[in-house]
């Protein structure tokens, strides 16, 4: 029969620290025993994961549905028109950006990454479907696909800051997003630079990089310094 | 309804429906919050599992409102009657996690034995505290008297060779609420003590048991209840801790369920609890734990009686009621209620104190049953929330959080030593 010493408490043989405040048990009298059972089993028995996967199927079953309708209609009632590449490529696209992510299994090791490439290669397969059947000229190898690129990469580095730096504050995590816009906005601009030089957009790229680079920079340092924040409380107080 | 037309119902019936305070636990329940309540005895001899299944086999006949599985309707839920075999299992470290309704052979409630323990976790929609005492009291007794026990029937324990009776399943809200009487309800923003959540289905259980008669001298000593008490310990220990964290001051709200069978004389076996709140507002001053204790019981005996009780039914039962949310299909009723708990529920109170009271067991039982332990539901924002049954001599005062400090737990307990009563704790996090 042993005491907290913190709280007063009688505790049970078997602990060996106090429940309520983790002071450990030291009692010369009555040596810890490990025969003494515990008023609860240790093992913990989880429940199953909840079954998204079984909708994600059926959603998957149900966006398959029109495709197969409309192919054969396209084929045999309006021969020469392609209408049902349309119906068939935005189907395709919800059902990568909604779906896919309920049927890669979370455990697995990068998946956000994989999510995100896939989304990427299907934007722009998607693009190219637009372009391919209404739209002439090289904008597509150009400027979209760089684009999507881009904005790729640029979501790769994000997730992999927000996934090892799960512990940073949020504002800090804030500037590191809106740092990963600036740049996007500035990789727009460049594309835009070299592939168009005679197209003449008034900088509306540029002007987000700045704006967000100037918030990215001035919370970055707000996150930072202790000193700027005392004094930006201490300058705006209500 | 006539009482003839209600039997008929019970006899004949594949399907019924889910009692008023039922009707919100599905809609609320998710992979974070369903409310479970879990009960456990501790008796003198070791479980065994065959006996046990075999002894929970025998009663599930005696108790038609457990022995059912959830099905949706197209405006309501309904219980139908669950021919599966009921599943027993060994206790686990992570207790009243989340029902799934399509888990455990479609029962929405759980047997598990350890050493000399069997307990019972069982959704609430199925029924209260006290139904849940009675199961487990009926249990607990078949399995003694199926190890060559004799244990006569009586208090808790429920004759299993009877057959249901109609007053225990039947709807007491239905039958006790006061028509056109209603009560606003609670929706102010109140005091939450924060904490780091446990990874996801872990809980701190822990649970300290104490002399009933010392915590009946100590409460009778300032003219309360244990319940009361209790409360007020409670009220004091937020209020400190609100104090200490220095930022704005708002109320803080106990809930109090309070068992409705007292009151009507109502025999069911199904819900009939509805929660009380005791609220102190910090910014009228700082209260002494003697005018704490005063408020709350002087609070909880102006409230508890038929008329305000029945106009508490009242608010509820025109859910039940009213023709147009009745027509309203399930799917947004579910989406409603979830809603509604979101905003309301546990955002208007601090912390839950359900008191379920002395459990009354034959005299031939007595000596094989060290004890009850009672577990509310987990909450989600409040941090603990704590059940006491007694039994004998023994008073266990459980709190079930879901964060990782025991703060709430600790000045709890810390208190009551301070106060006289010896305490005694086991936890399934040491």
């Amino acid at each position: 029969m042993s005491y907290c010493v913190n709280c007063g408490v009688q505790l049970d043989d078997s602990a060996k620290v106090c429940a309520l405040c983790g002071t450990p048990v030291l009692n010369p009298n009555q040596p810890q025993s490990d025969a003494a059972e515990p008023p609860y089993p240790q093992t913990v028995v989880l429940p199953l994961e909840e079954r998204k996967r079984y909708g994600a199927i059926i959603a998957s079953l149900v966006m398959l549905l029109p495709i197969l309708v409309c192919i054969p209609i396209n084929y045999f009632i309006t021969p020469g028109e392609y209408w049902s590449v349309y119906v068939a490529a935005t189907l395709i696209l919800l059902w990568i950006y909604f779906v896919t992510p309920f049927l890669i299994r979370r455990k697995l090791p990068h998946s956000p990454y994989i999510s995100l490439v896939l989304d990427g290669v299907i934007t722009a397969a998607y693009i190219y479907v637009m372009y391919h059947y209404n739209s002439s000229g090289s904008w597509f190898l150009r400027i979209a696909l760089p684009m999507i690129g881009a904005f790729v990469v640029l979501g790769c580095i994000l997730i992999r800051y927000l996934t090892k730096n799960k512990k940073a504050p949020s504002i800090r995590k804030i500037a590191y997003a809106l740092v990963m816009v600036a740049l996007y906005a500035a990789a727009t601009e460049f594309i835009f630079l070299i592939s168009m030089p005679n197209l003449i957009v008034d900088c509306a790229a540029l002007s987000i990089f700045f704006t967000t680079a100037v918030l990215a920079i001035f919370l970055r340092f707000a996150s930072d310094s202790k000193r700027f924040r005392a004094w930006l409380s201490r300058k705006f107080f209500m | 309804m006539s009482n003839g037309k209600k039997e008929k119902q019970w006899a004949d019936k594949p399907w019924f429906r889910l009692d008023n305070a039922a009707l919100i636990f599905p809609g609320q329940n998710s992979e974070q919050w369903s409310n479970v309540i879990r009960i456990s005895v501790d008796l003198t001899i070791t479980i065994e599992p065959e006996k046990l299944k075999q002894a929970l086999c025998d009663i599930l006949p005696r108790f038609p409102t457990m022995a059912v599985q959830l099905k949706n309707g197209f405006f309501w839920y309904y219980f139908e009657k669950n021919d599966n075999e009921p599943i027993i299992r060994p206790d686990s470290n992570n207790q009243g996690v989340r029902i799934k309704y399509h888990e455990n052979n479609r029962f929405l409630f759980r047997v598990f034995y350890y050493r000399n323990r069997i307990a019972l976790e069982a959704f609430h929609a199925l029924t209260d505290g006290y139904g849940c005492a009675v199961f487990l009291s009926t249990l607990a007794a078949q399995y003694l008297r199926l190890c060559g026990h004799a244990v006569s029937c009586g208090g808790m324990v429920l004759d299993i060779k009877e057959a249901p009776k109609p007053e225990e399943l039947e709807d007491s809200f239905i039958r006790n609420a006061t028509p056109g009487a209603t009560l606003p309800r609670g929706t102010h923003d109140v005091y939450h003590k924060a904490g780091i959540p446990l990874p996801a289905h872990t809980f701190h259980i822990i649970t300290g048991h104490m002399p009933v008669d010392r915590v009946k001298q100590r409460a009778g000593e300032r003219g309360a209840t244990v319940t009361e008490y209790f409360t007020a310990v409670l009220l004091k220990i937020y209020l400190d801790f609100q104090r200490q964290e220095a930022g704005k001051q708002k109320e803080v709200v106990i809930q109090v369920p309070v068992n409705g069978r007292n009151v009507f004389d109502s025999k069911t076996l199904r819900n009939m609890s509805v929660c009380y709140t005791v609220g102190i507002d910090p910014k009228l001053g700082e209260y002494t734990f003697e005018e704490l204790v005063r408020q709350t019981s002087l609070w909880l005996r102006y409230v508890n009686n038929k008329k305000t009780l029945g106009a508490m039914f009242n608010s509820n039962v025109q859910l039940q009621t009213s023709p147009l949310l009745r027509a309203i299909p399930l799917f947004i009723k579910d989406f409603g209620i979830r809603l509604s708990f979101h905003f309301t529920a546990e955002k208007t109170n601090t912390a839950l104190f359900t008191n379920l009271g002395v459990i009354r067991l034959p005299e031939d039982m007595q000596p094989f049953v060290e004890g009850y332990i009672f577990m509310p539901s987990v909450g989600k924002l409040n941090g603990g929330r704590m059940g006491a049954v007694s039994c004998g001599n023994t008073l266990s005062v459980t709190v079930a959080d879901r964060y990782r400090e025991t703060d709430v737990e600790r000045e709890f307990f810390r208190f009551l030593i301070r106060d006289g009563i010896p305490v005694k704790i086991i936890s399934n996090f040491t």
